[in-house]
């Protein structure tokens, strides 16, 4: 597969699992609304980070800079990650539903990995600068 | 782009590395939201939310965001001057200063204010602060001594420093969504626990203070970084995107910030925010708080420092970042290990030495845009040096408008916001005096110095 291609490929990934914690913020909302819009607006802006990045890569054919610009997709969502895998087992976050702060952690952990692999990858395959 | 090109276009040595006496070359500068993030970085420290909480003990929440509104739009203003100037010249606020206060002038005034007073001072005090925060949180735990904590927070904020512009970018990136998240945290946490937003709004101080005196803390707590924006804005690619990066960072995040740790006290009524933090709930993202949050911020006291230092330390510049980390490190753990020690002796000496900043901010701006301005330089061609360049040793109008502007501003007026009276001051004393006795013909400056290829 291409540099291209598998940033698609993860970034698709990324959506899905940023889409999830949104969802759990969601569903949260109504039990309480403080810690409910914590998740949602982690969820929000590692999902916005990521569906942004697909037009701005689009017409791009210089692998470089397809690759600078993923690094900076994600690294919001490793930052917000690893804010997510620091709070969501917090006490804040488990005043009611502990199953929705574990199922919270486990998808921050996995969106921890995933966009510090893609980083690595970004730098290493195409020389990407880690910071743009 | 061939090596004939760049040094056809750059034709500069960087002989100490991170471009700390020369311009950034073209191939080296960075995006928009690079400059944002590393400015956020600075931003994105426990001291913005101690403020914050100290806007939480006085007023009540619609005070609190209005004074924060009205003290970041001063910022943003003084910013939003600064930033161009580094912006068009790709060089630091030190060498910049040549300008405004000759070659020994930038040296002097430099490593007072940036050197001495962040480099070394402000970076100890933020570490043994650091050491504080962490004992507070894990009070029993022997890496959690004032002084152990201290020592190792200290040589972990000095990595990112020792590296240079990218240590600090690299860091923000990191750092910075984590920070925002926390800040909105205990914002949560405040509202949570005053009873809901319409409970929250029913809180107020025991004693309210005058809507002035939070202005002018929120002005001082942060003068410092808006008169010396230029040390990042120099690698920004559009001469303006640092000036914008600034002001919305200001505008928008350090408002947010300030209010975040606002509600979080005046729910609580705790006084440190890492604690209220701790105790509302927060965990572990309080203590990551705390080391993020003073790293991100301490890096830069060191970057800075160094910068100015280099202005007559001719030597590779992470040797002098080096140098100022050991003493501050040293510093930060011997007060931290000295049970009982207080540094506020040593913290009332820095804040003196900030007192002369504000007016040095004033000159530099008068000098850019007003007296550069009146000699028909054109606005992309200020600041610009050339290896061969004749710089003044002394520029005495600048020296004279700092001393009475400090003196006036700091210490004779007794109303409006000390700082911004100091830069006020520099700012008119410099431009009537410099075109006054300009147009008199009565030389300003005193000796003659060349810029080498080294930028020295």
């Amino acid at each position: 597969m291409n540099f291209k291609g598998y940033i698609r490929t993860t970034s698709i990934i990324i959506i899905v699992l940023a889409l999830a914690v949104l969802v759990l913020g969601i569903a949260k909302w109504s039990e309480n609304p403080y810690t409910g819009i914590i998740y949602a607006v982690v969820g929000f802006i590692q999902l916005l980070g990521m569906v942004l990045l697909f037009p701005r890569i689009a017409k791009l054919d210089d692998q470089k800079e397809v690759g600078n610009r993923a690094v900076q997709a994600n690294w919001i969502v490793l930052s917000l990650g690893i804010a997510g895998m620091a709070l969501f087992l917090a006490p804040f976050f488990r005043l009611e539903s502990v199953t929705v702060s574990y199922v919270a952690f486990i998808l921050s952990v996995v969106l921890t990995v995933l966009s510090a692999f893609n980083i690595f990858i970004a730098v290493n395959r195409v020389k990407a600068r880690m910071v743009v | 782009m061939s090596e004939e090109v760049k040094k056809e276009e750059w034709p500069w040595e960087d002989a100490y590395g991170d471009y700390s006496m020369v311009p950034v070359p073209r191939h080296e500068k960075r995006s928009f939201s690079s400059i944002f993030y590393v400015y956020m970085g600075v931003l994105a420290c426990i001291a913005v939310l101690w403020g914050g909480s100290t806007l939480g003990l006085q007023y009540t929440v619609k005070q609190a965001i209005l004074v924060a509104l009205i003290g970041s739009a001063i910022l943003a203003v003084i910013g939003g001057l600064t930033a161009p100037i580094g912006g068009i010249s790709g060089t630091s606020t030190y060498v910049n200063m040549r300008f405004p206060f000759g070659s020994i002038g930038s040296q002097v005034f430099g490593s007072i204010v940036a050197g001495i007073a962040c480099g070394i001072g402000w970076f100890s005090v933020q570490a043994w602060l650091f050491g504080i925060i962490v004992h507070t949180l894990f009070p029993n735990a022997v890496w959690a001594n004032v002084g152990v904590a201290a020592t190792w927070g200290g040589l972990l904020m000095m990595i990112t420093a020792l590296i240079g512009f990218r240590g600090l970018a690299w860091l923000s990136y990191l750092a910075v969504p984590f920070f925002m998240l926390i800040a909105g945290v205990g914002a949560m946490i405040g509202v949570a626990q005053g009873g809901g937003f319409a409970g929250l709004m029913s809180l107020a101080p025991a004693e309210p203070t005058p809507i002035g005196v939070g202005i002018t803390q929120v002005v001082g707590m942060y003068i410092a970084g808006g008169i010396i924006t230029a040390d990042i804005s120099r690698y920004a690619r559009k001469a303006f995107s640092g000036a914008l990066a600034w002001i919305i960072q200001i505008i928008i995040f350090q408002v947010y910030m300030l209010s975040g740790a606002a509600i979080l006290m005046i729910a609580t009524g705790a006084s440190d925010v890492a604690g209220a933090l701790l105790a509302g709930g927060a965990g572990i993202g309080a203590f990551l708080m705390a080391i993020l949050g003073q790293w991100t911020t301490n890096d830069n006291n060191l970057y800075n420092g160094a910068l100015s230092f280099n202005t007559w330390l001719h030597t590779k510049k992470w040797h002098i970042t080096l140098g100022e980390g050991i003493i501050g490190v040293g510093i930060a753990a011997w007060v931290g290990f000295a049970a009982g020690a207080s540094m506020d002796p040593f913290m009332k000496f820095l804040t003196l030495l900030g007192k002369i900043l504000p007016s040095i901010g004033g000159v530099l701006i008068a000098d850019f845009y007003l007296y550069r301005w009146y000699k028909k330089v054109p606005f992309k061609k200020r600041y610009k040096g050339t290896p061969g360049m004749k710089v003044a040793l002394v520029n005495w109008v600048g020296w004279l408008s700092v001393g009475l502007g400090t003196w006036i501003g700091g210490w004779l007026l007794k109303w409006g916001i000390a700082a911004l009276n100091g830069l006020i001051l520099g700012l008119v004393i410099y431009t009537v005096l410099s075109i006054v006795l300009d147009a008199a013909g009565v030389k300003i400056t005193v000796g003659e110095h060349t810029i080498n290829r080294k930028g020295v």
